[in-house]
């Protein structure tokens, strides 16, 4: 039944104006992180790791979360127009399920999201900056920790959209948490703050990795995280009551 | 009058202006971590706030004025009741009702963003006098982008029902915007939505070796408020336009 209601989901995607998003976001980031980081050569001397902080500095602490609340709104705007909510609820799914799957759906959209970001890092390398060899592995390495530390976020924002019968309300909170997620990491508060975890698991803004003998404590928040925001998702939509 | 007292009971429940004061008090809080505060730095405090609320302005309020708009027209299109509306008012007065709600909410934002600014002075105590030439420019520049932003927004709304585009052009104009403070200052001005910036009237010094940052004033680019002004009217324009022929 999950299988039946990710392929309605990913319906829903095709044709979508989010992947205008999807390509647009990463590739802003891209050219900027490139341009700026030709300008500033006299100072940024450890070639792929300096310009992968171009690359995601912006990126990742203000504009990751607010584009996955863009995908998590866009998934949850049909079941919020006319009676669509009495329809989903009498369908004959968990509803839990429906929210699952839309979970699967913009993971899945946040990990190829990190692979553009990846295509367009390496282009921008090899091509803009002109910069020998190949990416260290530890730039996979914090793509990966950036998609774990997102799952939290896209968990929080496919409730809020739920919850919030709203397009772009969510999408302003997800900014919000993403700079109180920024100020969170400054004041060494970021393992407590949902926002926070895909900042740290990037390692943006940072050429030694900020999370050296920490990445348990990372994986530890990320879990409880995950699953706080899982449970209450299952609590709302079973206790809650059918609203047209 | 009746027009715009049928949009403020539209947005009954719908805490339209609650957003309005959430998002200029994220500014300010943002603004408390910006380091004008730190010791040493008091006796340029304000200059740092004048300098660091554009900055913040170009993240929070593309997207920002984009959700004013976005939750203004959605409540039209949603409720498909565009149709029904439009049999009991005129095209004009819908258009007029919503953009006044709009102001409201923007010059909202601007006096609690204005009202902030002395009171993070006060709360940290900076030594520095206020300039209150800088502080009308900044409460008078936001404000006018804001609006400007607005009308872009609610014409995108307009012309298209789906409010992703809508949301989609504020986060580009968020992160564009952004980007050109960082770039040659001639890229800033082809980017409206980043405004906020080169009509900033302080500028910053930082010198490598001593590590010492220092704000100076820039002379007020007037130019460059009238062509925001400019462009507000020119999207207003467009925004009616689609109103006026939107088929309902």
């Amino acid at each position: 039944m999950l299988l039946r209601c990710i392929r309605a989901e990913n319906r829903k995607l095709r044709r979508s104006p989010i992947w205008l998003l999807f390509l647009a976001v990463p590739a802003i980031s891209a050219v900027y992180g490139t341009f700026n980081y030709k300008m500033n050569l006299e100072i940024l001397t450890h070639g792929w790791y300096d310009l992968w902080t171009q690359y995601t500095l912006f990126y990742a602490i203000f504009f990751f979360a607010p584009l996955i609340g863009v995908y998590a709104a866009y998934l949850w705007r049909l079941e919020h127009r006319g009676h669509n909510w009495n329809l989903i609820m009498t369908a004959p799914v968990r509803p839990f399920c429906l929210y699952f799957a839309k979970f699967c759906v913009v993971t899945k959209m946040a990990i190829l999201t990190q692979l553009w970001l990846l295509v367009l890092f390496v282009m921008g390398g090899k091509f803009g900056a002109k910069l020998p060899g190949f990416p260290p592995p530890e730039i996979v390495l914090w793509l990966l920790r950036g998609i774990i530390g997102g799952l939290a976020i896209i968990a929080l924002q496919l409730l809020l959209s739920m919850v919030i019968h709203n397009f772009a309300l969510p999408v302003q909170i997800a900014l919000g948490g993403s700079v109180a997620g920024l100020l969170a990491v400054s004041k060494d508060a970021g393992l407590y703050w949902p926002y926070s975890l895909m900042i740290m698991g990037m390692n943006s803004n940072r050429t030694e990795d900020v999370m050296a003998g920490g990445i348990w404590g990372f994986f530890l928040s990320c879990a409880v995280f995950l699953t706080v925001f899982l449970l209450i998702a299952n609590v709302t939509l079973t206790k809650r009551d059918v609203k047209a | 009058m009746r027009t715009l007292y049928a949009e403020l009971k539209k947005s009954r429940r719908r805490h339209n202006l609650l957003v309005a004061v959430c998002i200029s008090l994220f500014v300010l809080l943002w603004a408390t971590q910006t380091g004008s505060a730190d010791e040493g730095r008091l006796e340029q405090g304000y200059s740092g706030l004048f300098y660091a609320v554009p900055v913040m302005n170009t993240v929070v309020m593309p997207l920002g004025t984009a959700v004013l708009a976005s939750r203004l027209w959605d409540l039209e299109s949603k409720g498909n009741s565009c149709r029904m509306l439009l049999t009991l008012q005129s095209r004009k007065a819908l258009f007029l009702g919503k953009t006044m709600v709009a102001l409201l909410q923007i010059l909202l934002i601007g006096i609690i963003e204005g009202a902030g600014i002395p009171a993070l002075g006060k709360h940290f105590g900076f030594t520095e006098l206020l300039d209150w030439g800088q502080f009308w420019w900044l409460a008078i520049s936001t404000f006018a982008v804001n609006t400007m932003l607005f009308f872009l927004w609610l014409f995108l709304s307009i012309r298209f029902d789906n409010q992703v585009p809508t949301l989609a052009a504020g986060m580009v104009g968020s992160l564009s915007g952004l980007f050109a403070a960082f770039m040659p200052s001639l890229v800033s001005y082809f980017l409206p939505w980043g405004y906020y910036i080169p009509l900033s009237t302080i500028r910053m010094d930082w010198n490598r070796e001593t590590r010492i940052v220092r704000y100076y004033p820039a002379p007020y680019p007037v130019w460059l408020l009238i062509l925001t002004a400019a462009f507000g009217v020119l999207f207003a324009v467009m925004a009616w336009k689609a109103l006026k022929h939107k088929e309902v």
